[in-house]
């Protein structure tokens, strides 16, 4: 409303408009718009009442409607914190820092070894060629994957079919785990000999039926450091934007000591089920087991998420497993997934980011 | 010196509890995580509307409460105080969601049942203020008007904190808010299209009747 048309509105003793009113009640008219305005309202009943009906609006909207804590989160938080009286998890939230440590190390162990050890059933590093793989005899070129307790599987039996695992490295790097901890972080975080993810399991999810379905709503998993690590409920959404690399980068600057401190505490070296049942004895409220991880295994935190296209080759594929790290210092940071291809076995990782410029859709 | 008198009183004061527990009763604090938590929920679901980030910024709400507490100096109440240390974190979440949007998975043919019957955002949004039209119409708003009313209005933020937050121009956040009021005076009054275009269409023979104006 400027000056002049003002003056016109003066005249035809048009309305202040609710924007104006708006303005007006927020000091946000300048001098002379604001005395108009004033002086319009003053003349005029409607727009006096209109700018009653805005103050009773804004009045209300300070008050909204409150909805009831959804039973899981108030479950969460009761275990968590415990209820007045309960000794036993007095002291619980006092571990919160350090479990995050553990909890992020575990999640993108779980997933980076699995992807990266030299040796391990279709990761990059150590694998010979998709050409020279497809050219091998049946379990040539694949490794020993030592299952969890102790026992050693190969890489068909936790394929479950025997059918031949492929390497799809159109965009995997070459870099060993060493490349992941960087030179802020010289530690060998994810020197673990032996990971449990049990790709039997993993091949059982895939095939359920209405799996999309649940995955359009469970699309990540979140490790919460701080809290808890279990699988979350989502929206069917994944999120691009930071690599691994990216991600332990972040991991190095903000959660150097807790990641420090969850190695010191014996995590690198484990099994990861192990680690995870020594984190649960430390922390008992700990979860990775929660009602949203109802297609993961209950000893590791993946969870089935969606089907996608692996870029470099065009190749679909299932995304098993995205673990969101949330840093409880300074904000988030996400690592990406494991992926499979349509028969169940790891290719190689997946995500977006600069080393493998092949964003999930 | 652990005061433990709050025990017998159930209505003893935020305040004492949070001493309480800053003494050392460590039983003190789920008691305030059982009064605030529906609380600092509902704040989070207002602000990112997602429910399930709502429920993970309310764990993390408490977690930075529990790590902060000691530095609660009692100029403002616990409620007033934990009220701001949420909204900074449901801020710092709309900062790195707007860093980083999130991308839709591409829709897969293969989808053969509902598994999860929860609903979304869009039915919380509407079906808890169900009968107040006031915040269907707010729910119905866009989202960027939604999100500098409920910053604004509801949830009493500073302009600079919103623009700060939503990285946009004080000025925008401004037209905005004012923009989004006046949609909602609309809303409620019946009227679908903006009500200034509506009012300078009509002649103004006084006294002016705002409410025929949309009919």
């Amino acid at each position: 409303m400027t000056a002049s048309s003002h003056d016109d509105e003066q005249e035809t003793m048009k309305h202040v408009d609710d924007e104006t009113l708006s303005k007006l009640r927020e000091g946000d008219l300048d001098e002379v718009r604001a005395a108009d305005a004033r002086a319009h309202l003053e003349a005029c009943d409607v727009c006096r009442a209109q700018a009653q009906a805005l103050d009773r609006m804004v009045s209300r909207l300070a008050e909204p409607p409150e909805e009831e804590i959804p039973p899981l989160l108030a479950g969460r938080l009761a275990e968590t914190y415990g209820k007045p009286g309960d000794a036993a998890r007095r002291t619980a939230w006092r571990w919160i820092p350090a479990v995050a440590g553990v909890a992020a190390v575990v999640a993108v162990a779980v997933v980076a070894v699995r992807l990266y050890a030299p040796g391990q059933l279709g990761g990059p590093a150590g694998a010979p060629p998709a050409a020279e793989k497809a050219a091998a005899p049946s379990g040539e070129g694949r490794s020993a994957e030592p299952q969890a307790g102790g026992e050693t599987a190969t890489a068909d039996s936790a394929a479950g079919d025997g059918a031949e695992p492929r390497v799809l490295s159109a965009a995997a790097p070459t870099s060993a785990l060493t490349a992941y901890a960087g030179p802020a972080l010289p530690i060998p975080l994810f020197d673990m000999p032996r990971v449990g993810i049990d790709m039997a399991y993993v091949r059982a999810i895939v095939s359920q039926p209405g799996i999309m379905a649940y995955a359009r709503r469970h699309a990540y998993v979140r490790a919460y450091g701080w809290s808890s690590m279990e699988g979350s409920g989502g929206s069917g959404r994944f999120v691009p934007g930071l690599s691994t690399h990216e991600a332990l980068g972040l991991a190095a600057a903000n959660d150097r000591e807790l990641i420090l401190a969850a190695v010191a505490r014996g995590l690198s070296g484990v099994d990861v089920r192990e680690a995870i049942a020594q984190a649960r004895a430390a922390w008992p409220k700990m979860r990775f087991d929660g009602p949203r991880l109802k297609y993961g295994p209950s000893e590791v935190p993946i969870i089935w998420l969606a089907r996608a296209t692996w870029e470099p080759t065009g190749e679909q594929v299932w995304v098993v497993a995205s673990i969101d790290v949330f840093s409880p210092i300074d904000g988030t940071f996400r690592v990406q997934a494991l992926v499979l291809d349509s028969a169940g076995n790891a290719l190689v990782r997946a995500g977006s980011g600069a080393e493998t410029a092949a964003p999930l859709r | 010196m652990r005061d433990r008198r709050w025990r017998s009183r159930p209505t003893t004061s935020d305040e004492v509890l949070v001493h309480s527990f800053i003494g050392g009763d460590e039983d003190a604090f789920p008691l305030l995580v059982r009064r605030h938590q529906g609380r600092l929920y509902n704040i989070c679901l207002r602000v990112v509307r997602d429910r399930e980030d709502a429920m993970d910024l309310t764990q993390e709400a408490f977690a930075r409460i529990a790590e902060r507490i000691s530095g609660f100096a009692g100029a403002s109440t616990f409620a007033t105080w934990s009220h701001r240390l949420t909204i900074n974190l449901c801020l710092d979440f709309l900062r790195r969601k707007k860093a980083r949007p999130e991308a839709p998975l591409a829709d897969d043919e293969h989808v053969l049942e509902p598994v999860d019957s929860h609903p979304g955002p869009e039915e919380l949004a509407v079906g808890r203020v169900d009968g107040v039209p006031l915040w269907e119409a707010v729910a119905a708003l866009d989202e960027d008007y939604r999100q500098v009313v409920v910053l604004a209005d509801v949830e009493g933020i500073s302009m600079d904190e919103i623009a700060q937050a939503l990285d946009i121009p004080v000025g925008t956040v401004k037209s905005r808010l004012h923009r989004a009021r006046a949609r909602l005076l609309a809303a409620l009054e019946g009227r679908v299209e903006p009500p200034s275009v509506r009012r300078q269409a009509e002649p103004s023979p006084g006294p002016h009747r705002r409410k025929d104006e949309g009919s």
